[in-house]
């Protein structure tokens, strides 16, 4: 399949006699980066399945607007990003826990995950990082796995790059201070 | 999506020493999806754009202010109707002897019988019967000979046998 840059494709989506064409193959360039991205904060497939929907949902009916100046993926990071976040903190006010309850919750759900193929080592990992608030947990992962830069970040996460860069470094702290302890 | 291309071998390296740790974990994906989940992705989506874009034509037949209108008529003609139903049970189980027309009833009826029983029983009590009620029954002597003798008759009675019957 051509792989469209993202200008070709927001033209596309404006100037095509069929959008659903153009947003479909919007879907189809970006659906298995924000969907990792999505599973990585949530853990759980099912969750990331929903969510996943529900931000090309968003971004469908936000499209219209979309600036063409703007890059696609950023935007989808950033409405990814925020989806995956409310959808913990809905999780955390609906059992009236807090977020140590959820990353028990979640680290017991990761024990358990069939999808989960991972050996111990990276099991601890992501116990760990599950340690990490939210918001920081996207900033390490952002920066650490899929290695984007502070300019991106700082337009997903709407903080400054000398913010995220020090966010990231304490994040990664708190990560090694836990594989060693563990 | 670019990678940061300021992520040089020198600066993992002072990353590694940094983190020895986290270093040594695998970046592998360590996370796995059903078969065929991507193929379907895209699918799923726009079935759901598209039930969402029938939604947006009911919001225009029905905006929130007309929603909301109808739903609050609706609760107040709930409210209004479970009163009714309330108050009509209410008067259903209300006991007979609260009930005037049924104590008027019972001592008409009784009056056929016991017609000396009945005026004491008016005396007594605080029914107040109206007018053309009380006017259907004897309420001087010679009504009342008349009636003795009519129901007398009525019931194949000597008058006086009847009037000792309903002494």
């Amino acid at each position: 399949m051509t792989q469209y840059s993202d200008g070709e494709l927001i033209e596309m989506f404006h100037n095509s006699d069929n959008p659903n064409y153009a947003f479909n193959l919007i879907v189809t360039k970006y659906q298995t980066k924000i969907y990792w991205h999505i599973r990585r904060l949530v853990l759980d497939h099912d969750d990331s399945s929903d969510i996943v929907q529900d931000v090309f949902i968003k971004a469908w009916q936000a499209f219209s607007n979309f600036r063409k100046d703007s890059t696609i993926y950023t935007w989808l990071y950033r409405i990814a990003t925020n989806e995956a976040i409310s959808f913990l903190n809905k999780k955390k006010r609906k059992a009236l826990i807090s977020f140590h309850d959820i990353e028990h919750a979640l680290s017991e759900k990761l024990e358990a995950d069939n999808y989960f193929k991972g050996d111990e080592i990276q099991k601890k990992l992501q116990k760990a990082i599950l340690k990490l608030p939210p918001k920081q947990r996207a900033v390490f992962n952002l920066r650490y796995f899929d290695e984007m830069k502070y300019e991106d970040m700082a337009k997903i996460l709407g903080k400054s790059e000398g913010a995220l860069k020090a966010n990231y470094h304490h994040a990664a702290k708190k990560i090694e201070d836990f594989l060693k302890d563990s | 999506m670019t990678k940061d291309k300021n992520i040089t071998p020198d600066s993992n390296k002072e990353f590694n020493n940094k983190y020895p740790e986290l270093s040594s974990i695998s970046k592998e994906n360590p996370f796995e999806v059903p078969d065929g989940f991507f193929e379907t992705l895209p699918q799923k989506i726009t079935d759901r754009v598209h039930n969402t874009e029938k939604a947006p034509l009911l919001a225009k037949l029905f905006p929130v202010s007309v929603r909301v209108s109808l739903a609050t008529i609706t609760t107040i003609a709930v409210i209004f109707i479970g009163f009714l139903w309330i108050s009509k049970m209410d008067n259903d189980y209300k006991p007979y002897y609260h009930n005037d027309e049924y104590i008027e009833d019972y001592l008409l009826s009784y009056y056929d019988y016991y017609p000396a029983e009945f005026y004491t029983m008016v005396a007594e009590s605080d029914i107040s019967f109206e007018d053309e009620i009380l006017s259907d029954y004897p309420d001087n002597d010679d009504e009342l000979f008349d009636y003795i003798l009519n129901n007398a008759e009525f019931y194949m009675m000597n008058p006086e046998d009847f009037l000792d019957d309903i002494e």
